[in-house]
């Protein structure tokens, strides 16, 4: 049996060592101080498709996502998040896709913004700068810009009438409301009472009266739902009234969604 | 006033009535939470339908051009990750120079779309006044008219020319304007 004496200089050589294990390593101290080390794999985990690289501490890179962020789930959102949460809460400066090929890049710190990265089958970005900024190794300008956009509207354009499906084409728009005079090309909710101000939520849809759009501008709550102040969604200054018009301008087969937002 | 909730919230319902566009005339310089529900929101709304886009303003008045260097929202989405969300801004057309109530900022000085010929300050009579609006305002509600009338009226066997022939893209800094002093080059490594 070791006497008493023997267990003490035990505990003190053991925590002496500790002490020099944690000094060597003010890096580790410091990157779990940020982000949780045991959180990164998990939030890498639910990228399924992703063929993961690293080549430091510092980013994760999952390949082959496209469109995986837009259709990833909640839980992987508030990964991500709760990452960016336990740095600044800037959930944009962590997460990139790279508009060349969708590449899905997870920063764990600010400093892999200027890191060169691992680019797995293909070529190597050379840098990436605080203002979105990618560059590869062969001088292209990884950022989405003007061409980029307008590639992406024409392509909209020519996928034609896939999502008119035949029927009147809704437009939702986020405005000041919409001129009765307009009536006829606004998108008519029937299942609402034709009662346009009797504060009852007819369809069960949560808003009360939404039968020309909704007024979200001037509504208040009413048990669980939302019951209009005022006109339902009628414009009272112009702006919405003349957005309409511009959008109805030798239009057919559509219908306008008013969604009152300001006044 | 509006708020990004509320904004939130009217895309919410919109995806509920089966709107497929979507036009917003709104610009925030909000990085509070609620901003980043309204980037969910739109992410939900995006992602949920493949044809589902939305049009943005790209900012409106000038003293608000890049306050502080922030980006507004949610026009900056456009070049900051999700898809099928377009910025648009409203130039002169026989000058090229944007227009004083369309925003032109640092980021936008190659990401956005501009309408040309956009006339600012337009008039329009809502219900109990005359108001005024013009520059992005104008070009977002242009930009879905164009995009509608073009693929609405095309049908299955429709001509394609160039689509966006009446869209320029923008290149702030290459342009002499009084506001010019707000913006920023883009920094080249």
């Amino acid at each position: 049996m070791p006497n008493l004496k023997t267990l003490l200089l035990f505990v003190a050589i053991f925590s002496i060592f500790n002490f020099f294990m944690s000094c060597s390593n003010p890096k580790e101290t410091k990157t779990q101080s940020l982000v949780p080390m045991t959180q990164m794999p998990t939030i890498v985990s639910f990228i399924k498709s992703g063929q993961l690289a690293s080549d430091n501490s510092n980013f994760y890179i999952a390949n082959s996502v496209a469109e995986s962020y837009y259709t990833m789930s909640d839980t992987l959102r508030f990964y991500i998040q709760a990452m960016a949460d336990s740095l600044d809460g800037d959930f944009t400066k962590y997460v990139y896709i790279c508009p060349c090929d969708s590449t899905l890049i997870l920063f764990r710190d600010t400093t892999a913004f200027y890191a060169s990265l691992i680019w797995p089958g293909r070529p190597r970005p050379r840098r990436v700068f605080r203002e979105n900024i990618i560059v590869g190794n062969d001088g292209n300008d990884c950022t989405p810009d003007a061409s980029t956009l307008v590639a992406e509207f024409q392509t909209l354009l020519s996928s034609g009438n896939s999502s008119n499906n035949g029927n009147s084409l809704i437009v939702g728009v986020l405005s000041s409301g919409f001129d009765p005079s307009n009536a006829s090309s606004i998108l008519i909710n029937n299942t609402e009472s034709s009662n346009l101000n009797n504060n009852v939520d007819d369809d069960g849809n949560g808003l009360a009266d939404d039968i020309y759009g909704y007024n979200f501008a001037n509504s208040i709550m009413n048990g669980n739902n939302l019951i209009n102040q005022d006109e339902n969604s009628f414009d009272l200054q112009g702006e919405g009234s003349g957005i309409n018009q511009i959008i109805l301008n030798n239009s057919t087969n559509l219908k306008l969604l008013p969604i009152k937002i300001y006044d | 006033m509006s708020s990004p909730f509320r904004v939130a919230c009217g895309i919410r319902y919109a995806a509920s009535r089966g709107a497929k566009i979507l036009c917003m005339s709104t610009v925030y310089y909000d990085f509070s939470a609620t901003a980043s529900l309204l980037k969910d929101v739109m992410t939900d709304y995006l992602s949920q339908d493949s044809s589902r886009s939305i049009f943005c303003s790209g900012g409106s008045d000038s003293l608000m051009i890049d306050a502080g260097n922030q980006e507004p929202i949610p026009s900056s989405y456009s070049y900051n990750g999700l898809p099928r969300i377009f910025e648009l801004i409203a130039v002169d057309a026989s000058t090229g120079i944007p227009l004083p109530r369309s925003n032109c900022r640092s980021s936008s000085t190659n990401n956005s779309i501009a309408i040309s010929g956009a006339f600012n300050n337009l008039e329009c009579s809502g219900s109990d006044s005359v108001g005024q609006f013009g520059g992005s305002e104008y070009a977002a509600a242009k930009a879905v008219n164009f995009y509608i009338n073009t693929y609405i009226s095309g049908g299955p066997n429709y001509f394609r020319t160039n689509y966006v022939s009446n869209l320029s893209v923008i290149s702030c800094q290459q342009h002499v304007s009084p506001i010019q002093g707000y913006y920023k080059l883009i920094p080249t490594p």
